[in-house]
């Protein structure tokens, strides 16, 4: 008979996975969020839970997250805050009636970036806990050496993104300083959800009839975007403020002609490769840097590789759960979307985002005090962390000038 | 690649999966720790004790156990969920989290296996 932490495990992924569902399909809510929402819980969900069970949710809801959040980003032109590039080959797929085909691409890339990393994992400890004493003094450097890239490479308008970017961090310190329980969510979702909902509905986007296809995948260009991406999470789960888009924009800059069908594959990997690298980082270098895996580093104490070994093969489990599910409801939105009048379903999701960030900002709030930002449940207490968390500006910054 | 071969690749490795969580389910256990060797550093960890059941407490929602080993003594709190059959003086191994309590530590049982 299984024991009954294997029970306990099945049972917190299934929770995982469906939480992941919901955060995935709503453009703005992010896995950071609701992973804040657990920790600012946990003195009293500790009392019916283990700590690894409420780990085990996090990383499930994670990965899950990863598959799922390309659907809005391509059917609703509302994309999440990892997916804001693959807006452009998305939507070109979506106008051309493949935009299931569109889907399809980023869940291969999702799901192979599971595979690869694991198969990696022997060779990527060591190389992180040897590799990152050396550039650890000279972080700042190279993430300003990114920024600079990044406004470098926009040739024709160099001095608008450099205004960009000053105006990002701008924003990035004022609502940071802002007296909001969850000052990111209305931030994000204003950002990368509202902002393109109301630019679809302004063009009157029309949905065309989707068809069911299938990409032509070349074996050796499919594994080409699948290396690339792979380094571009070594840089974005070991470095803090990179994160997936300015990962996928400095890779995609390595190879020329890059094809739609190749980005979302880069984009889909990246997405999930930085989410299971950084389960590895927070190993290999005790760092943590995305939200939903800081809240893992508070609830687990210490992270030992018991753990790690789970949670890569919870991982692994859950990437064919939600490649499954992604597929099939990537379908359902492929028969709806032509004939639902698209500009009702924008304004729906409008509307279900303001009402989200009035629950989540306003005096419905479940915690009160200090559930968000730079935060973080200490010795029974809040104290402001020293971590380089997603709050921190410079993820603002850098998350803004990627649009 | 069409769906179905995504689908037959992906079942494949979340079977790998489930089967290594299976696997790791029978073998994963917190470390085993003397009674002295607990400390308030451990507080909100979990851990496993061995020892013998030197007194015990029934309340109508938990038990109260005073369990000894060789080399200290600590409360350990159960949650009633069944009604257990407590001896004293039986070796008993507990699997719980570390907590504080006043001015001592205690362990709250997630586990007790008799």
């Amino acid at each position: 008979m299984p024991k009954k932490l294997f029970y306990e495990i099945l049972i917190v992924t299934f929770l995982g996975v469906l939480a992941g569902i919901f955060t995935g399909l709503i453009p703005g809510v992010h896995i950071n969020m609701v992973s804040i929402l657990i920790l600012s819980s946990s003195p009293f969900l500790l009392n019916y839970f283990s700590p690894l069970s409420l780990a085990l949710f996090i990383v499930s809801m994670s990965i899950t997250h990863t598959f799922l959040d390309s659907i809005p980003s391509i059917f609703l032109g509302a994309p999440d805050s990892g997916l804001e590039l693959s807006v452009l080959p998305g939507h070109r797929l979506l106008l051309d009636g493949r935009g299931y085909e569109a889907v399809f691409l980023t869940i291969v890339g999702s799901f192979f970036a599971v595979v690869i990393a694991l198969f990696f994992v022997p060779t990527l400890i060591p190389m992180l806990e040897h590799g990152y004493p050396l550039i650890e003094d000279y972080v700042a450097y190279i993430l300003i050496a990114a920024s600079v890239i990044l406004i470098w490479r926009e040739s024709k308008s160099r001095s608008k993104s450099l205004m960009v970017y000053l105006l990002a961090g701008l924003l990035g310190l004022g609502v940071l300083n802002l007296p909001l329980e969850q000052p990111l969510f209305p931030l994000l979702s204003g950002l990368f959800g509202t902002s393109i909902l109301i630019v679809s509905l302004m063009a009157k986007t029309k949905i065309p009839e989707q068809r069911i296809t299938y990409p032509k995948l070349e074996i050796k260009e499919t594994l080409t975007y699948l290396g690339l991406g792979f380094i571009a999470s070594l840089l974005t789960g070991t470095l803090p403020g990179l994160g997936a888009s300015e990962a996928a924009i400095m890779s995609s800059s390595i190879k020329k002609k890059n094809k739609p069908e190749g980005f979302l594959i880069l984009l889909g990997s990246i997405n999930t490769f930085v989410m299971v690298v950084s389960f590895i980082s927070l190993y290999a270098i005790d760092k943590a840097r995305n939200g939903a895996v800081l809240v893992i580093s508070k609830i687990l104490l210490e992270f030992n590789f018991s753990y790690l070994f789970l949670f890569l093969f919870a991982s692994l489990f859950v990437a064919g759960v939600a490649s499954f599910l992604a597929l099939k409801i990537s379908k359902i939105f492929s028969k709806v979307m032509s004939r639902v009048n698209y500009a009702k379903v924008c304004m729906s999701v409008i509307s279900l985002i303001v009402i989200l960030v009035f629950l989540l900002t306003g005096p419905l709030c479940p915690d009160s005090q200090h559930t968000f930002g730079n935060y973080n449940w200490v010795d029974g207490d809040w104290k402001e962390s020293s971590y380089g968390m997603s709050a921190s500006p410079s993820y603002s910054v850098l998350f803004t000038l990627s649009v | 690649m069409n769906e179905k071969q995504l689908l037959s690749v992906s079942f494949i490795f979340s079977l790998i999966g489930i089967l290594i969580i299976l696997l790791i389910s029978y073998v994963f256990q917190p470390e085993l720790y003397k009674i002295s060797e607990l400390s308030k550093e451990n507080v909100d960890e979990i851990v496993r004790v061995k020892g013998n059941i030197e007194s015990f407490y029934e309340t109508p929602g938990l038990y109260l156990i005073n369990l000894v080993d060789d080399s200290a003594r600590i409360t350990v709190v159960v949650f009633k969920e069944n009604e257990m059959n407590l001896v004293e003086g039986e070796l008993i191994e507990v699997k719980g989290s570390v907590v504080e309590y006043g001015d001592e530590i205690e362990i709250i049982a997630k586990e007790v296996v008799l």
